[in-house]
């Protein structure tokens, strides 16, 4: 080794040890500070101490006394003095420094301390407490929202009030799987990992989902889910917020059926029945044979009962014509009034000869059954026009037939069933 | 050139090879704290070559220990800049009291 290469590397080490993230000082049992880095000058300078090489009791004493005492102790035993100690100190100008002092005693009478600067830290600790509890307050004072905090597995990382207010009590529960929180059986289901795999795609995900309420009902929740990511860019966990459009949701509900719906009876109105009808009618265009009869009823002379009672009393009857149909069909059969005093009947999958029967029940129905009136009871009959197909093609050309049919029931006397 | 006395404008002016005459340690730096000029005093007083200091950033790589609110922030910040402070300098780990203008 030539003194020259011996010089070099005491450079490189030189260097090396300037750059050390650690602020390190010896001292010996006199109070001589006789080794100390460039990161604890910066340090101790910041913090405004009188730096005397010589004055390291004094300086040590000013900068934490309990240590100074510690190190006192020890100064005759090798070994750890204190470990990870932490220590507060404000500069001259205020701001407040966060240290945390290692002190060891490398041989008697000499003494090494490290000290490091984690302020940093421990302000963005302090922020992220800050902004957490910030977090919480918004979360108490929400109405008709919720927020959930999830982990990358979709699970519920915290309880909360605003889940609490609109799901109930036990919703939100920690570890608890997001998708639990769904209806089970909801017509319209969502599938939360695709949304979550398209959050993450494309930085958010919106759709609408159905909740299940304490009450055992439903919210309907227009729902944001958002990834949150790491300094990576990598996502670290979830926000779901959600707001309440039950309301909204039932409302437009409620337009459609108006649209669909006569008022009076309940039933489906013409528009209804179209309506209703015609994905029936597209599983015919498919190719996919439908067996189809209608019904078409009018009430016999019904012109008399307004005549004879007023419009409340005929208003009365179609009213109860309409209980009558509803009581004799399936949920699954479209009962429309078509017009005045005009019903029709759809029925799907059913022989022929249960139609025949069916009609004729309801005939007798009819017959046997008086409306209820203001005056007394107002008896009235019904004929009726059944047409059946088992390939149907045109929803239309079927009701036209029914239509013939019932035409002749009426001009054979009414009160019958006749089949196209 | 005495350093209670000099000014500064006077150094500026100066060469590097008269800068290497000085009785005291001087140290040009660019904007952005990269070393310019090191001369023989401060080199001899550091024992850090000249050309181990040239073209580095003084403040995380020469002297670390300078790198605070009273110096290396203020140089970075303050559009002008004359003060003389005491300080501490930690030349091959020894404190050594300075005095800085």
């Amino acid at each position: 080794m030539t003194e020259q290469s011996t010089a070099d590397d005491t450079q490189s080490l030189l260097q090396f040890v300037y750059q050390f993230p650690v602020a390190v000082l010896r001292m010996n049992g006199e109070g001589t500070i006789d080794l100390i880095n460039p990161r604890a000058a910066a340090l101790l300078m910041a913090l405004g101490v009188q730096f005397q090489p010589h004055q390291g009791w004094s300086i040590l004493e000013a900068f934490d006394p309990a240590l100074a005492e510690m190190v006192r102790d020890h100064l005759t035993s090798p070994g750890l003095v204190a470990e990870q100690r932490p220590v507060e100190r404000r500069d001259p100008r205020g701001h407040a420094y966060h240290l945390v002092v290692t002190a060891l005693m490398v041989e008697a009478g000499s003494c090494m301390i490290a000290i490091e600067d984690v302020t940093k830290r421990v302000l963005q600790e302090r922020q992220l407490q800050h902004e957490r509890q910030n977090l919480a307050v918004v979360l108490e004072a929400l109405q008709g929202y919720f927020v959930l905090l999830l982990d990358l597995k979709l699970r519920i990382t915290a309880p909360n009030r605003s889940v609490e207010r609109l799901l109930g009590p036990d919703a939100a529960v920690a570890g608890r799987a997001v998708s639990d929180l769904l209806k089970a059986d909801s017509l319209q289901p969502v599938d939360l990992e695709v949304q979550a795999e398209l959050a993450i795609r494309d930085g958010w995900a919106s759709f609408e989902a159905e909740y299940s309420s304490a009450d055992g009902g439903s919210i309907w929740g227009d729902t944001l889910l958002t990834p949150i990511v790491d300094e990576a860019g990598a996502p670290s966990s979830f926000v779901v917020v959600a707001r309440d459009v039950s309301e909204r949701r039932r409302r437009e509900a409620a337009l459609i059926d108006d649209a669909l719906t006569d008022p009076l009876t309940g039933l489906l109105n013409r528009r209804g029945l179209i309506a209703r009808a015609a994905p029936l009618v597209d599983e015919a265009r498919l190719g996919r044979p439908l067996t189809l009869a209608v019904l078409a009823f009018d009430i016999d002379f019904f012109k008399k009962v307004n005549d004879s009672h007023g419009h409340d009393g005929g208003d009365e009857v179609l009213r109860h014509f309409g209980q009558l149909l509803k009581q004799q069909f399936r949920r699954d059969d479209l009962v429309a009034r078509r017009g005045g005093e005009e019903f029709v009947v759809l029925l799907r999958d059913v022989p022929v000869d249960v139609v025949m029967s069916l009609g004729e029940r309801a005939r007798q129905l009819v017959e046997n059954t008086p409306a209820p009136g203001k005056g007394g009871e107002i008896a009235i009959t019904t004929s009726v026009g059944v047409a059946f197909s088992a390939e149907v093609i045109d929803l239309e050309e079927l009701l036209k037939e029914a239509d013939v049919a019932l035409y002749r029931a009426k001009a054979e006397g009414r009160n019958r069933v006749v089949r196209a | 050139m005495l350093f209670d006395d000099v000014r500064l404008a006077q150094l500026e002016a100066l060469s590097a090879e008269e800068l290497d005459e000085l009785l005291f340690g001087s140290i040009r730096l660019s904007r952005d704290g990269t070393v310019v000029c090191y001369n023989t005093f401060e080199s001899r007083l550091s024992g850090l070559s000249k050309d181990r200091a040239l073209a580095r950033n003084f403040f995380s790589v020469i002297a670390p220990c300078t790198n605070n609110y009273l110096i290396s922030e203020r140089f970075m910040t303050e559009p002008e800049l004359d003060a003389r402070l005491d300080y501490v300098f930690t030349r091959r780990m020894k404190p050594t009291p300075v005095t800085l203008r």
